[in-house]
C-alpha cells in the first residue's frame, strides 16, 4: 500500500467555497452550541440575577445550590448505577440481536422483502401501552431492569440503517471467503462486521443515548425506587417542581426553570464525556485497500 | 375446697391460653400507593406515629409524580390492587371509571364505614363526589375539598406611596393606577420595566387579567342568561365589556405583552422580581401560601403589599371570576383516593383518613410533629421551629394536599392573606351542579374562544364588536351550538 | 412445482439455515412485544373503558372514526399536520444532507471533532427544556434576541412566526444528531474514487456531485423513506410543551388534539382511533414511496 498523505484528498487547499463551507458550519455550530452553555450558566446562577439578563456569558451570582440539589435525592447514585447498566448491557444486547437480525435480510434471504414489510410494520402500528404491559407481566419482567430492555430490545429504523450498509458493502470479499469454505457466520463476524465498524459505532452510539434517556417505560414497569434509571428521577424533579404547593422550595435561587437546566446539565455531561471515545470509529478510510486486494 | 380451688385455676389458665391470642393483636398490614410530593425518606416520623396510633404496619410505596396517572392506570388494569390508592386523572377519566369499577366488585362501598369511622371527612360537605356514587352507595373518597377560594390580589402599596396614589376603588382610578405603575418607574431603578398587570394565559394558571373580568360581572362557568338558557362565560356580554375594558388597558401599554406566551414558569419567575404591580398570589390548600410567594418576599424584601378589593362596575354585579368548583361538576373529580375491596382491615384504612382530616392528623402531616417541627404559642398561632434539615426531612408526609382539614387554612397565614381571603370570600360563587361529560370537542373549542379573544385584547387593527361576533358565529359553527344545546338539555 | 426446484430451494434454505437462526432472537422479539401486543388495535372500534378492559368494552365499530371526521375541527387539525410536517421535511431533509456534506469538507480534525459533538448536543435536551429556551430567546421584549438586536418580534404569537419557530426549532434539535447515519455513510467512500477525480481536475463541487452523492443516495433514499413514515407525526412532544393559544389554528395537529379527546376527555377508543388513522395514510404514503424508489432499483425498504 502507497503511504497517503494525511490530509487524505491531494491537492486540497482553500478556496471560497471551502472558506463558505466553514463559515456556515461555524454559524450552524455557534447556534447549536449556545443555548446548551446558557443552559450550564444558567443552571449555576443565581435566577433573581440572571433573569431577564438576556445573552448570558458567564454565571451572574454562581451557585451549585441546584446542582446540589438535584444530586441531593437519595436515589440519584443508584438512579446512574442503573442507567450506566442499561447504556451497557442494554446496548450491547440491543446490539447484537439488530445486527445479527439485519445481517441475513442484508443477504436476500428468501423471505427478506416480507420480513422487512413485517419489521416496518411494527413502526407504524402498536397495539398501546396496555397490551405490552400485560404481555411483559406474563413474561415475568416486571419491576426488573430487563424491562427496560427487552421490549424495546430492537428498533426497526436501526434495522433498515444496518441492513442497507450491510449491502452496500461489496460482495467480493464475501464471495472469496466462501469459496475458502467458510460458513455463513464465520464471514459475518470475520469480514462483515470489521468493514462495518463505522455503522456498528453508529448503533452503539444510538442505542447507548437510547437507554440513557429512557424514562417512560420505567414509570410503568418499575416500582422499586432503587431500580428507577437516572431520566425517571430527574423528570420527577421537574414535575415536583411545577407544583404551585412545593413546600421545599424556600430557597430564592431555586426555580422550576433553573432546577430545569440543573436536570439536564447533571444527564448530559456524561454522554458529552464518552462521545469522543466512539468518534475514532468515524474516520474515514476504513475500506481502503480492502476491495484492491 | 383446695380441689375445687385448683380446678377452677386449671379452667382459668386454660382459658387465659385461648383468650391471649384474641387479645394481644398483630398489626394490620396494610399497603398504600400515593404520589411522590416532597423528599420524604423511607422510614420518617409521620409514617411511625400513624403506624403506632393504629396498630398498623404500612407498606407505604410512593411513586413518582411524573407519569404516575400512567402507572396507576396500569395498576388498576393490571389487577393487582393494594389497599388503598391515590388516583390522579382527569375528572372525566374518573367519572367514567369508579362507577364502572364498583359495579365489577374491585371497590370497596363506603357508606357504612364512613358512618363509623369516616365522620371528619366529609362533615361539611356530605354532598361532595355525589356524580361517582353507584345507587347512593359511595365508592371514593375525594379530596381537596373547594370551601375556600385559593386566591388573593395584593396592590403594591410602597409603589402607591411613592407616586402619591390611594387604592382605585373606580375603574378609572384603577386604569390610572395601573398607567402609573407601568411608566412612572415605581421601583426608581431608572428602567421601563414595570408593569401594572401581568399573566402566564399558556398555563390555565388564573391571573390578575381574569379578575378585571370580575368587575364585570363575568365568573368561569356556565352562565344564564335572561331567557333562562345558558351559555359559555366567554360569549357573554359581560365578557365583551370586559374585553373591551382590558383591550383599553393592553393597547395603553400596561399590561406585559409576553402573558400570551409565556410559560408559567417564566411569568412566576418574573412575578417573584420587582415587576407587576397588582398580582394575584395562589393559596395552597394547606393554608400556606406558595412558595412563590415566600420567594418574593426574600427577592423584594422592601415590598408593602395591600388587598386591592374587588372594583364594582355600574351596571354588573362584581363577582370573583374563580368559582370553587361545586361539589358535583365534574372538575373537581380527579383526585380520588380508592380503598379496594380486597383490604383486609378496611376499617383501619378508614380511621387512618379521617385522622388526615381532623385538626391533629392534619396538622400533623402538614408540619411535621408537634413539639419537633412546629408548636403553639399561648394564643394558638402556629410557629416554627426551626428544626435541622435531617428531622424536617424525616417528618416527611405524602398525604397531605389529598384529605386535610376544613380549617388548616386559618393555620400558618400571613394577616395579608386572610385579609383577602376575608374581602374575597363573599364574591365567591360555587360552580354549577353539573355531573356530566360532554364527548366532543370541548377543548378545542376552548382554544378556539381563547384565540379569539387574545385578538380582540392586543390586536389594534381589530374592531372589537365585530371580533366578539366572529368568535360567537365561529363557536356556533365548530360543534359549540351542539355543545350548548345539549348542556342546557341536561340542566333540564 | 418443477422437478428441479425443490431441491435447489432446499439447498438454499440449508446453506442459509445458520442465517435464519441468527434471525431468532429478534424475531421472537418482534413477535412477542410488537406482534401479540398489536390486539390492542380493537380500542378504536370500542368504548374502551379501563374498569371493562378490551374483552368487555362496548364494541361500537366505526363510530370513533366517524366522530374523528365529522368534527368540524378536523379539516383544520389535518391541513397543520401535513403543512407542518412538509415544511420540516422539505427544509429540515436537504439541510441535513447538506451539513453532512458540509461537515465532510472539513479538513481540520479538531475543528471537525469539536463540531460534531458540538451538534449532537441539542439532540438530549427534552422538548420541555427547548420549550423553556425558545420562550427565554425568542420573548418579544424580554426575551434574549430582543434584548441582544433591541427588536420586539412576536415570534412567539403571530401565526406565521410561530411556524418558522416549530420548524427552526425541531431542525435545531435533530440535525446534528440526523447526520450521523451521514456521516458514517460517507466514511464508507473509497478514497481512490476522489483520486481518480483530482487526477482529472474535478472542481469540489464537481466531485461532490459525481462520487460523493451518488455514493450515498440509497441511504438518502432509505432514510427519505422512513422519514415520510413519519409525516402524520408533525412534532407531537414540542407542539404540546410549545403550543400557546393565539397560534392554536395553526400548530394544533392530529397528535395534540387527539390527545386532549383521547386521553384527557377519557374517550380512550376515539384516541386509538386517530392512531390508527394516521398510521394507515402513513403506510399507504410509504408503500407509495418505496414501489417508486424500487423503480429506480434502490433504497427499497422492503
Amino acid at each position: 500500500m502507497v503511504a497517503r498523505r494525511k490530509s487524505g484528498k491531494p491537492g486540497a487547499r482553500m478556496t471560497i467555497g471551502r472558506a463558505l463551507c466553514y463559515a456556515f458550519l461555524a454559524i450552524v455550530g455557534f447556534a447549536m452550541f449556545y443555548p446548551f452553555y446558557y443552559v450550564v450558566m444558567y443552571s449555576v446562577s443565581s435566577y433573581s440575577q440572571v433573569i431577564g439578563k438576556g445573552a448570558i456569558l458567564r454565571p451572574y451570582g454562581f451557585t451549585l445550590d441546584a446542582i446540589k440539589n438535584v444530586l441531593k435525592d437519595p436515589n440519584i447514585y443508584t438512579a446512574y448505577g442503573n442507567t450506566l447498566f442499561l447504556a451497557i448491557v442494554g446496548t450491547l444486547m440491543s446490539l447484537v440481536a439488530t445486527l445479527l437480525f439485519a445481517y441475513p435480510l442484508s443477504c436476500h434471504v428468501r423471505g427478506h422483502r416480507v420480513i422487512s414489510f413485517l419489521v416496518y410494520f411494527t413502526m407504524l402500528f402498536g397495539g398501546g401501552m396496555l397490551p405490552t404491559y400485560y404481555v411483559v407481566r406474563q413474561a415475568g419482567l416486571l419491576d426488573t431492569l430487563w424491562s427496560l430492555i427487552i421490549p424495546g430490545l430492537i428498533n426497526p429504523f436501526y434495522v433498515f440503517i444496518v441492513r442497507n450498509f450491510f449491502e452496500a458493502t461489496p460482495n467480493e470479499l464475501k464471495e472469496s471467503a466462501f469459496i475458502d469454505g467458510a460458513g455463513q457466520m464465520r464471514v459475518f463476524v470475520s469480514i462483515m462486521l470489521p468493514l462495518s465498524m463505522a455503522v456498528v459505532a453508529t448503533m452503539t452510539l444510538f442505542y447507548a443515548v437510547g437507554y440513557w434517556n429512557s424514562y417512560f417505560s420505567a414509570i410503568i414497569y418499575i416500582r422499586s425506587a432503587s431500580k428507577r434509571p437516572l431520566q425517571l428521577i430527574l423528570r420527577d424533579m421537574i414535575s415536583q417542581s411545577n407544583a404551585e404547593d412545593m413546600g421545599d422550595f424556600s430557597t430564592s435561587d431555586l426555580t422550576p426553570t433553573t432546577m430545569k437546566m440543573a436536570t439536564l446539565t447533571v444527564s448530559v455531561i456524561p454522554i458529552l464525556c464518552v462521545y469522543p471515545f466512539l468518534q475514532r470509529f468515524f474516520a474515514k478510510g476504513v475500506m481502503v485497500g480492502a476491495v484492491k486486494g | 375446697m383446695k380441689k375445687c380451688l385448683s380446678w377452677m385455676l386449671m379452667l382459668a389458665l386454660l382459658a387465659s391460653l385461648f383468650a391471649a391470642p384474641a387479645l394481644a393483636d398483630d398489626p394490620a398490614e396494610l399497603h398504600f400507593i400515593t404520589r411522590r410530593r416532597g423528599n420524604a425518606y423511607e422510614e420518617n416520623t409521620v409514617k411511625q406515629i400513624i403506624e403506632e396510633k393504629f396498630n398498623a404496619k404500612i407498606n407505604w410505596e410512593i411513586l413518582p409524580a411524573e407519569g404516575y396517572d400512567n402507572a396507576s392506570q396500569v395498576i388498576l388494569a393490571s389487577g393487582d390492587y393494594p389497599d388503598m390508592m391515590e388516583w390522579q386523572s382527569s375528572g372525566a377519566t374518573v367519572k367514567a371509571e369508579v362507577p364502572l369499577m364498583a359495579e365489577d366488585g374491585v371497590l370497596a362501598p363506603l357508606n357504612d364505614l364512613l358512618e363509623t369511622y369516616g365522620q371528619d371527612i366529609l362533615a361539611d360537605r356530605p354532598e361532595e363526589g355525589k356524580w361517582l356514587w353507584v345507587d347512593g352507595e359511595r365508592y371514593s373518597i375525594p379530596c381537596r375539598p373547594g370551601n375556600v377560594t385559593e386566591t388573593f390580589i395584593t396592590i403594591r402599596q410602597d409603589w402607591l406611596d411613592k407616586l402619591g396614589l390611594s387604592i382605585p376603588t373606580t375603574l378609572d382610578e384603577f386604569t390610572e393606577v395601573c398607567r402609573a405603575f407601568t411608566f412612572d418607574d415605581p421601583d426608581g431603578n431608572g428602567q421601563n420595566d414595570t408593569y401594572g398587570l401581568g399573566g402566564a394565559l399558556n398555563s390555565s394558571y388564573l391571573d390578575t387579567l381574569t379578575v378585571v373580568m370580575g368587575f364585570f360581572g363575568v365568573y368561569k362557568d356556565w352562565m344564564p342568561q335572561e331567557d333562562g338558557t345558558y351559555i359559555p362565560y366567554q360569549l357573554t356580554d359581560n365578557m365583551l365589556a370586559a374585553a373591551k375594558y382590558l383591550r383599553e388597558l393592553y393597547m395603553l401599554g400596561v399590561v406585559d405583552p409576553e402573558f400570551i406566551s409565556d410559560t408559567r414558569d417564566r411569568y412566576l419567575e418574573k412575578k417573584s422580581l420587582d415587576t407587576f404591580g397588582i398580582e394575584q398570589w395562589y393559596l395552597t390548600q394547606t393554608g400556606d401560601t406558595s412558595a412563590w410567594w415566600t420567594t418574593f418576599k426574600a427577592n423584594v424584601p422592601w415590598a408593602e403589599c395591600s388587598t386591592l378589593p374587588l372594583i364594582s362596575v355600574d351596571g354588573y354585579e362584581t363577582i370573583w371570576p374563580n368559582t370553587i368548583a361545586s361539589p358535583t361538576s365534574v372538575a373537581t373529580g380527579g383526585f380520588q383516593l380508592l380503598i379496594f375491596d380486597q383490604c383486609k382491615h378496611k376499617d383501619t384504612v378508614m380511621q387512618i383518613i379521617n385522622y388526615l382530616a381532623t385538626q391533629e392528623g392534619s396538622e400533623l402531616v402538614t408540619f411535621g410533629p408537634k413539639g419537633v417541627t412546629w408548636d403553639e404559642d399561648e394564643n394558638g398561632n402556629y410557629y416554627s421551629l426551626n428544626a435541622d434539615e435531617e428531622t424536617v426531612k424525616q417528618s416527611g408526609q405524602e398525604l397531605y394536599y389529598v384529605v386535610f382539614w376544613h380549617d388548616i387554612f386559618k393555620r400558618n397565614s400571613d394577616p395579608l392573606v386572610l385579609d383577602g381571603l376575608e374581602k374575597y370570600t363573599p364574591y365567591v360563587r360555587m360552580g354549577n351542579d353539573f355531573p356530566y361529560t360532554y364527548e366532543g370537542d370541548t377543548s378545542a373549542l376552548g382554544s378556539l374562544i381563547s384565540e379569539h379573544m387574545i385578538k380582540i385584547l392586543t390586536d389594534a387593527s381589530v374592531d372589537p364588536d365585530e371580533e366578539f361576533a366572529a368568535m360567537v358565529k365561529d363557536y356556533n359553527d365548530m360543534g359549540g351550538a351542539a355543545y350548548i344545546a345539549w348542556y342546557n338539555e341536561m340542566i333540564g | 412445482m418443477r422437478r428441479g426446484k425443490l431441491p435447489r430451494t432446499l439447498a438454499q434454505l440449508w446453506r442459509d439455515a445458520p442465517l435464519y437462526l441468527m434471525m431468532v432472537p429478534g424475531a421472537l422479539f418482534f413477535i412477542i412485544f410488537r406482534y401479540i401486543p398489536m390486539y390492542g388495535i380493537v380500542m378504536a372500534f370500542e368504548n374502551f373503558r379501563m374498569a371493562r378492559g378490551f374483552l368487555r368494552s362496548e364494541w361500537i365499530g366505526l363510530t370513533n372514526f366517524q366522530k374523528l371526521f365529522s368534527s368540524a375541527f378536523f379539516p383544520m387539525v389535518m391541513r397543520n399536520t401535513i403543512l407542518i410536517s412538509l415544511y420540516k421535511i422539505v427544509i429540515g431533509f436537504p439541510f441535513l444532507i447538506i451539513l453532512a456534506l458540509m461537515m465532510n469538507e472539513v479538513r481540520n480534525r479538531y475543528f471537525k471533532k469539536t463540531l460534531q459533538t458540538i451538534m449532537y448536543m441539542p439532540h438530549f435536551i427534552s422538548w420541555i427544556v427547548v420549550a423553556s429556551l425558545v420562550n427565554t430567546f425568542f420573548s418579544m421584549s424580554s426575551g434574549v434576541l430582543a434584548q441582544v438586536t433591541g427588536q420586539q418580534i412576536d415570534w412567539l404569537v403571530s401565526p406565521a412566526k410561530f411556524r418558522a419557530v416549530l420548524v427552526a426549532s425541531d431542525i435545531w434539535k435533530n440535525a446534528g444528531w440526523g447526520t450521523i447515519v451521514y456521516m458514517a455513510a460517507l466514511s464508507g467512500i473509497s478514497m481512490d474514487l476522489y483520486e481518480a477525480a483530482d487526477i482529472e481536475g474535478a472542481t469540489p463541487l464537481q466531485k461532490v456531485w459525481n462520487i460523493t452523492l451518488p455514493c450515498i443516495w440509497p441511504t438518502v433514499l432509505t432514510m427519505f423513506i422512513l422519514r415520510i413514515g413519519g409525516i402524520m407525526d408533525a412534532g407531537f412532544e414540542q407542539i404540546l410543551v410549545m403550543q400557546n393559544d393565539s397560534v392554536y389554528s395553526v400548530s394544533e395537529i392530529l397528535g395534540t388534539y387527539s390527545y386532549q379527546r383521547g386521553y384527557v376527555n377519557a374517550e380512550y377508543g376515539f384516541g386509538a382511533a386517530v392512531s390508527l388513522v394516521q398510521s394507515s395514510i402513513s403506510l399507504v404514503l410509504v408503500a407509495l414511496v418505496n414501489w417508486l424508489s424500487s423503480r429506480s432499483g434502490e433504497g427499497r425498504l422492503w
